[in-house]
């Protein structure tokens, strides 16, 4: 055992014990890498900042169970994703709730509008909302494994090992993903250009 | 033609979009606000009673099934010769007692 893994088994024996001072250098460490993560799967600030306290909040529930099979990094980068995908779930369930329920006939005041294009992103110039809420749009309609592994890599700015690392696939499969998304991702921003022009 | 051009080039700069997302910094109170809910949640954590373990839990409820069963069985075995000895001086009490020869015997 080298001893970057050696500091690393310590700084999570202290985390095991709810040792105040780890968790504080926990967040100092990790704070900003797991906040950039939410928000590039979710384009606002206030929610993916909450998201970001429901990570550190499952860390320090579960770290008991941390087993140590993967670095402590890439298993939070892992909580994270999950919880991004759960808020994005929870947010795309209420719509369709809404939306059936016009379907129903009952009144309910509906924002007919996508999550995705209520963007609120502060890294976003100005010039590049329309644009940003109507990719963030497309994203939305992907596959799960293909909002991962693209967000991951083009937004968050993952590199690939990395990602292989966070989501458990071998680096061909995430290639192919990656390549699905993309291509999905242009037919469906193509689609929408040929009706507007 | 010119068509496909402008659809491709607005695919593009709609991609290039992503790449010019800049970093956003993370809220100064972030760390103060997580570590307030970590410091609830442990208070929150902390068992009333620590010494009472889950195996103690477990032996506690075993010594309490055997004592009830024990205590139930004892008490049913004794009814029986209470029963018997209540109708024994009952039969004494009104004279009830069987004789040694019945009398169509």
């Amino acid at each position: 055992m080298n001893a970057e893994l050696l500091n690393e088994q310590k700084f999570i024996d202290q985390l095991i014990a709810g040792k105040q001072p780890a968790f504080s250098r926990l967040l100092d460490d990790y704070q900003q890498k797991v906040f950039g993560t939410c928000i590039s799967f979710i384009p606002h600030k206030e929610d993916a900042e909450d998201v970001a306290q429901e990570v550190f909040l499952e860390v320090f529930k579960s770290v008991s169970k941390f087993k140590g099979e993967s670095k402590l990094s890439t298993w939070i980068y892992k909580i994270t994703t999950n919880k991004c995908l759960e808020f994005i779930r929870k947010k795309n369930a209420k719509k369709s709730f809404y939306f059936m329920q016009t379907l129903l006939g009952n009144e309910i005041s509906l924002d007919k509008t996508s999550y995705f294009t209520e963007v609120n992103h502060p890294g976003i110039l100005l010039e590049n909302q329309e644009k940003s809420a109507l990719i963030f749009k497309a994203i939305d309609t992907l596959t799960e494994s293909q909002r991962i592994i693209f967000t991951l890599a083009k937004i968050d700015e993952k590199s690939y090992q990395e990602i292989v690392e966070i989501t458990g696939k071998s680096l061909s499969s995430v290639e192919s993903v990656m390549f699905r998304a993309k291509k999905a991702l242009q037919q469906k921003l193509e689609n929408f250009y040929k009706n507007e022009t | 033609m010119k068509k496909k051009e402008y659809l491709d080039r607005q695919v593009d700069t709609t991609f290039k979009v992503l790449e010019a997302i800049e970093k956003v910094p993370v809220n100064h109170f972030f760390k103060h606000k997580v570590l307030q809910k970590i410091q609830a949640e442990q208070h929150l954590k902390q068992p009333i009673i620590t010494w009472f373990t889950p195996q103690f839990q477990l032996v506690t409820l075993v010594v309490i099934l055997v004592l009830n069963a024990s205590v139930i069985f004892y008490s049913f075995s004794n009814v029986k010769e209470i029963s018997v000895t209540n109708i024994m001086a009952f039969a004494q009490e009104y004279s009830l007692q069987s004789r040694d020869s019945f009398i169509l015997n």
